[in-house]
């Protein structure tokens, strides 16, 4: 009797209904934020995007997909097509690209199997010749920043940043030491120079990050020259 | 016999009744929306729910909101996530109640007919549910921008198609007008009394016009400084065009609310402090008050002193402090001498401390209205001096003071040298030490010191201030100085200054913008003000800027950074045989727990509208930076 009961439970657990049992997202959506075919470099997490999978849904939620530090992303997916849309204009350090198929800045993406693709976009600036000096704990760096965009929609820079970081994830609020040069300030917008001394930090470290941010007026997220590891002696 | 059981199992099946009486009975225990309606009293109980469900953000009973900016720390092991997270989300303090805008519909279309109403308690209660409803909106434009106005209750007709029902979202200026509009054609159905503070009255109708007209006028005016905030059919901004118009307003509403001569300012000790603590403390004869949330020890109290009382005098033991003051905030608070400066800790020329007496010197001449809101070293609660110290530094070789004697208990003990003391404090600061005073400071305002205050047991019944005269005077001052009007303005805000404690009147040269932000700070601090304030004066994003910028030196500037809360945490010399003996010094400190600037994004500005929302009416348009 009693065996018959843990039969009939058993039977219970191994029929299921069709409605829960897919697999698991497996196409490898993959790409970089780029003007002109290069990344650009932003801070973890500020920049992201919104999947939307076309379809008639009852009730649609998009999917987020945050952008690394290098302008790189990447999500797992299902097999779909999708409306890819990067919100917050005011908020990036960059404008979308008018898509030609839509006609907005709306990208529809088909996914089918993996998937590598760019994004191209505008950016206001961006950071070029970066090179890092090192005497003692002091670390030198000098830039050039293009403006970009030239249009209508123009920003002028607020200031241009070097930030050292004691880990790689290095940003304007993730910084262990800082100096920026206000757009006004700038006499040569192809050769910027800022200095940071580091404070000897109270554990054994030499080695170190920095990059170059530069700030938009008007605009929340900065947009940043790649992460490079300078070498110091305290 | 298996048989016999089964006939006998069916035979009740055979059997129902034809008594309909007997199945349509009245329930015993549900009011039906007829008898509700039809009895007074019943019709305040349904009133007095709508009350209790109003929309707030930070208030007495949820101390922990006072912690998400930069003008506090969470001392609480539990809430020291808000200082490390740089982002605020976007659908933080995001609302889109329209079950209670439903409810509140629902209330003033069927005590229309009611029977059980007098004209009189008609004219009124109608009145009430129509300022709960303007509230209520204007709660949700100050989160969301312009919302659907849904001004009667909305049923489905179960046809299957229910986009009969979708709204779209009415401008942010059709909201604002609409508010101004409703509180002015129900104020003259309110009560004007002045012992009438935890209901609507004529005067909390009046003040309330005077916030809402100001509010729309600053985001007309400085919504034009970040035109990206912003959406083309108006759901978000209000055009600049519109400022002057509403800063008119909020002072024609001012002005009215003198002319009821019913409020003054709250002035019944002699000592200013005192006196503004004892503002927030005191329910009757409180000429102070317009319109509050009460509570009672008896029904609904709430722990704000249980949770914030200093160590020294808690109640249950080894529970308080939760609140610290920041440094931030504790230094904005100016001289007596009007002028802005940070406390001295060093010589700014020798780099040495400076030595103190005692523990309060360095807050001397402040305005009186920081020891009204902070509790400082040295000051004293319920009778029991705050014990607030760090640690006793003792000289190195050179005769610096830099070896910290400390250790990881409150008011635990130490050897220095052959001698045992007490080397910290029974509140700290010990930094990471849940509940000791990580800033250096605690909060007052608030802060009740009734015996059993801070007991589980019987906790507080302090009010929660939703008006009070000061901030109408302080929304007439901005105004006025919004409008040009210098000398009115003046004179508003040297009444509260006056109050305040302040002996020398601000001049005409002194009345800047900073100044009008600065006042309303430090007034108003710790009411619910500050979030909405920076929003509507577009200073969110420059204050909260994501930068780990230290601290400012020069405290009056309203547009800079301020994103991590600092404390500054008193230590003893212990020198003996040195003039400095046992004198006290102060350092600057950011408690480890703060590993994060806030930032707030433009997207912030207005909150998030839900996907589920948005996908239920398409005609919901999102709002902008998201």
């Amino acid at each position: 009797m009693r065996i018959s009961y843990i039969i009939g439970l058993l039977v219970l657990l191994l029929t299921a209904c069709e409605y829960d049992n897919f697999d698991a997202p497996e196409s490898k959506f993959t790409g970089s934020i780029t003007y002109n075919g290069t990344p650009l470099g932003f801070a973890s997490g500020d920049v992201f995007f919104r999947l939307w999978e076309i379809g008639d849904w009852p009730t649609p939620a998009p999917i987020e997909v945050l952008v690394a530090q290098d302008g790189s992303f990447s999500a797992l997916l299902f097999d779909a097509e999708y409306k890819l849309i990067i919100p917050a204009d005011g908020q990036n350090p960059f404008i979308s690209n008018t898509n030609p198929e839509t006609s907005s800045d709306t990208i529809i993406v088909k996914i089918s199997g993996s998937k590598k693709m760019d994004i191209e976009v505008l950016p206001y600036y961006i950071i070029n010749n970066v090179s890092y000096t090192t005497s003692g704990a002091q670390v030198s760096a000098t830039c050039s920043v293009s403006k970009i965009n030239t249009g209508a929609t123009a920003r002028d820079i607020a200031n241009v940043t070097l930030l050292i970081g004691d880990t790689q994830f290095v940003s304007n609020s993730r910084n262990i030491g800082k100096a920026s040069v206000t757009g006004a300030g700038i006499t040569d917008m192809g050769n910027i120079p800022l200095k940071v001394t580091i404070n000897k930090p109270k554990v054994n470290q030499t080695e170190f990050y920095a990059r170059i941010g530069v700030q938009i007026s008007g605009v929340t997220d900065l947009v940043y020259s790649p992460v490079t590891k300078v070498t110091v002696q305290f | 016999m298996k048989k016999y059981i089964f006939i006998l199992l069916l035979t009740p099946l055979l059997w129902g009744c034809n008594d309909e009486e007997f199945l349509s009975r009245e329930p015993k225990n549900v009011l039906s929306t007829d008898l509700l309606f039809n009895d007074k009293e019943l019709v305040k109980s349904v009133l007095a729910d709508l009350y209790d469900r109003q929309i707030d953000f930070q208030r007495v009973d949820r101390w922990w909101e006072y912690a998400n900016f930069d003008y506090a720390f969470a001392s609480a092991n539990g809430d020291y996530w808000r200082h490390k997270q740089l982002d605020y989300p976007y659908d933080w303090w995001r609302n889109w109640d329209y079950t209670y805008v439903r409810h509140i519909n629902l209330y003033i279309e069927r005590i229309k007919n009611a029977t059980g109403l007098s004209e009189e308690d008609y004219i009124r209660y109608n009145a009430e549910g129509r300022f709960l409803r303007a509230v209520c909106y204007f709660e949700l434009v100050k989160r969301m921008g312009g919302v659907p106005l849904i001004l009667e209750s909305l049923t489905y007709d179960y046809s299957g198609d229910a986009s009969y029902l979708q709204y779209a979202r009415s401008t942010e200026k059709e909201v604002y007008d609409w508010v101004l509009a409703e509180l002015d054609s129900i104020k003259n159905d309110l009560p004007s009394k002045i012992d009438i503070k935890s209901a609507a009255t004529k005067g909390a109708a009046i003040a309330l016009k005077s916030r809402v007209a100001l509010y729309a006028a600053s985001i007309a005016k400085y919504g034009a400084t970040t035109p990206e905030v912003s959406l083309p059919g108006g759901e978000v901004g209000i055009p600049l065009s519109n400022a002057n118009i509403y800063y008119q307003i909020a002072l024609d509403a001012v002005e009215e609310l003198e002319s009821l001569k019913l409020y003054s300012l709250f002035n019944q000790e002699s000592d200013p402090s005192e006196n503004f603590a004892k503002l927030f403390l005191t329910k009757n004869n409180n000429s102070e008050l317009i319109w509050i949330k009460d509570f009672s020890l008896e029904y609904r109290y709430h722990g704000f002193t249980l949770d914030n009382s200093p160590l020294t005098s808690s109640e249950e033991g080894t529970t308080g402090g939760r609140l610290n003051p920041s440094l931030n905030f504790v230094q904005s608070f100016e001289l007596l001498d009007n002028s802005f400066a940070p406390y001295r800790t060093n010589d700014e020329v020798t780099g040495d401390f400076i030595y103190y007496d005692n523990p309060g010197d360095i807050f001397a001449n402040r305005d009186p209205r920081l020891a009204g809101t902070v509790l400082l070293p040295g000051m004293s609660f319920k009778g029991k001096p705050v014990d607030i110290m760090a640690g006793y530094l003792t000289p190195d070789e050179n005769g610096d003071y830099i070896d910290v004697v400390t250790a990881a208990k409150p008011g635990a003990l130490a050897k220095i040298g052959d001698t045992t003391l007490k080397v910290v404090g029974n509140d700290g600061p010990i930094d990471g030490y849940e509940f000791t005073a990580q800033t250096g400071f605690y909060a007052r305002k608030f802060l009740d010191p009734t015996i059993g205050s801070a007991r589980i047991g019987t906790q507080s019944d302090v009010a929660w201030p939703r008006l009070r005269f000061a901030e109408v005077l302080l929304n007439g001052a901005e105004a006025a100085f919004e409008l040009g009007q210098t000398d009115v303005a003046l004179g508003y805000i040297n009444r509260v200054r006056e109050r305040a404690g302040f002996e020398i009147p601000l001049e005409a040269d002194d009345l800047t913008f900073d100044r009008i932000v600065h006042e309303r700070n430090v007034e108003l601090a710790f009411e619910d003000h500050h979030l909405w304030d920076m929003k509507r004066w577009r200073l969110a994003h420059i204050v909260w800027d994501g930068m780990d910028n230290e601290l400012t030196t020069n405290p009056l500037p309203a547009a800079q950074s301020s994103t991590r809360p600092f404390g500054l945490i008193p230590y003893r010399i212990y020198d003996p045989g040195s003039p400095n003996h046992l004198k006290w010094v102060f350092k600057k400190v950011l408690p480890t727990s703060v590993t994060q600037p806030h930032r707030f994004r433009l997207g912030n500005y207005y909150s998030q509208i839900a996907d589920d929302v948005i996908s239920h009416n398409p005609k919901l348009v999102r709002n902008p930076n998201q």
